[in-house]
């Protein structure tokens, strides 16, 4: 049962209007029950939800466990789906999207040098951040690969360019280097760079972090840019809550030092996967890697 | 400024980057920037940021590429290049004709 009630009503011509009517809670309750019915009786629902189970069997009783698991297949699929509707809620974000913690982001932004926001690459909605801080007047830099131009304009209508933009990383050495000087400039410029680095399974030491006994290893060279930018970087997490509301989370400034930057960096990500950790898309990974410790 | 004044600039500039660069390490045909070169990105933008400083030049982000800014020889001649559609700009804004035809923009949109 792989029916999306989000992907169907926002996205088929003769539905889109009525799925503007509908509350954007009414969508997250309604999803949740065909998530329900989904892991009650298709094997492949069941399926996914079981690496998250066992990599967190004892830390939560089995009830909690089971309603952890029910929303983490919940937020996979929300993941996927809630920006399909960026553009058909236009004008009632603010009923579904809350940001706290603005108060640092305006105080870092007073110094002048821009700042730097960096959300965990595998958990929460951190697509989300750019556009919402864009509604609020900010100048937002996206950074990093992802779809082409045109699949963007689709998912969050053609104007947003003119609000917020992002900032195209292909692949090689060039392209990297044409992405961190266009992220230095918009910095000089004192606008918002979001960023979500990618863990990897190997790297520097002094990167190193450990997540459920697995050890990774963020990308250095993200560090060593923001160490060197001398912007201030704060970490930001999209998590939701159960009432179907996103809460985009921005935590005061980290240290200037990269490798102190890092260890912050990965408490703050070690702390939201451990006390919500159905927001994380990295449990199949660490399932996986268990055996090979 | 000529070339050899701006290639001992670079090289410097790229020396005060990398400590211990060796001669041969820029020589013209050795890669500086570029996959296989002697900067990894953050440090090549470093570097890329000393030059705009240090010629007063600003390279815009099409212009990061391996033919202005792959070795010592490109980096010469892109800022050769660079100067001197600076100091043209400045002749044209000197120029008594530019200003006739920015009068004339000028009257045409009041």
């Amino acid at each position: 049962m792989k029916l999306s009630l989000i992907r169907l009503a926002h996205t088929t011509p003769g539905f889109r209007s009525v799925a503007k009517r509908i509350h954007p809670v009414w969508f997250f309750r309604l999803t949740l029950w065909s998530v329900t019915l989904s892991s009650l009786f298709w094997p492949h629902t069941k399926k996914l939800s079981s690496p998250f189970r066992e990599v967190l069997r004892g830390r939560f009783d089995n009830q909690e466990l089971r309603q952890r698991a029910r929303y983490y297949l919940l937020y996979l699929r929300l993941f996927k789906e809630l920006e399909l509707t960026w553009g058909n809620w236009e004008g009632r974000h603010g009923d579904w999207i809350k940001i706290e913690g603005e108060s640092h982001l305006e105080k870092a932004l007073q110094q002048g040098n821009g700042a730097i926001l960096i959300s965990s690459h595998n958990y929460g909605f951190s697509k989300l951040v750019a556009p919402a801080l864009a509604l609020r007047g900010y100048r937002v830099h996206r950074g990093g690969g992802g779809k082409k131009d045109g699949r963007r304009v689709v998912r969050w209508g053609k104007d947003y360019r003119i609000s917020w933009q992002y900032l195209d990383y292909k692949g090689d050495y060039w392209h990297r280097l044409q992405l961190i000087k266009a992220i230095r400039d918009a910095l000089a410029g004192n606008g918002v760079v979001h960023i979500s680095p990618r863990a990897y399974q190997q790297g520097d030491e002094d990167m190193a972090i450990e997540l459920f006994g697995r050890k990774y290893f963020l990308d250095a060279t993200w560090f060593r840019l923001f160490e060197m930018c001398r912007a201030p970087v704060l970490p930001c997490f999209a998590v939701g809550n159960t009432e179907g509301q996103v809460r985009i989370v921005i935590h005061p400034v980290l240290p200037l030092r990269a490798t102190e930057m890092a260890r912050e960096f990965a408490e703050i990500q070690h702390t939201y996967l451990t006390k919500l950790p159905e927001f994380g898309r990295l449990w199949k990974d660490i399932y996986l890697s268990r055996g090979k410790l | 400024m000529n070339g050899m004044e701006i290639h001992k600039r670079v090289v410097q500039l790229v020396r005060e980057k990398v400590a211990g660069t060796k001669d041969e390490d820029l020589a013209i045909p050795f890669v500086l920037l570029g996959e296989d070169g002697l900067f990894d990105s953050v440090t090549a933008l470093e570097l890329v940021l000393a030059i705009e400083k240090e010629f007063a030049i600003v390279v815009k982000d099409d212009e990061v590429r391996p033919e202005n800014l792959g070795n010592i020889e490109s980096i010469v001649s892109f800022i050769q290049a660079a100067l001197s559609r600076q100091a043209q700009s400045l002749v044209v804004i000197l120029k008594p004709t530019a200003y006739a035809s920015m009068l004339g923009m000028l009257s045409v949109s009041i």
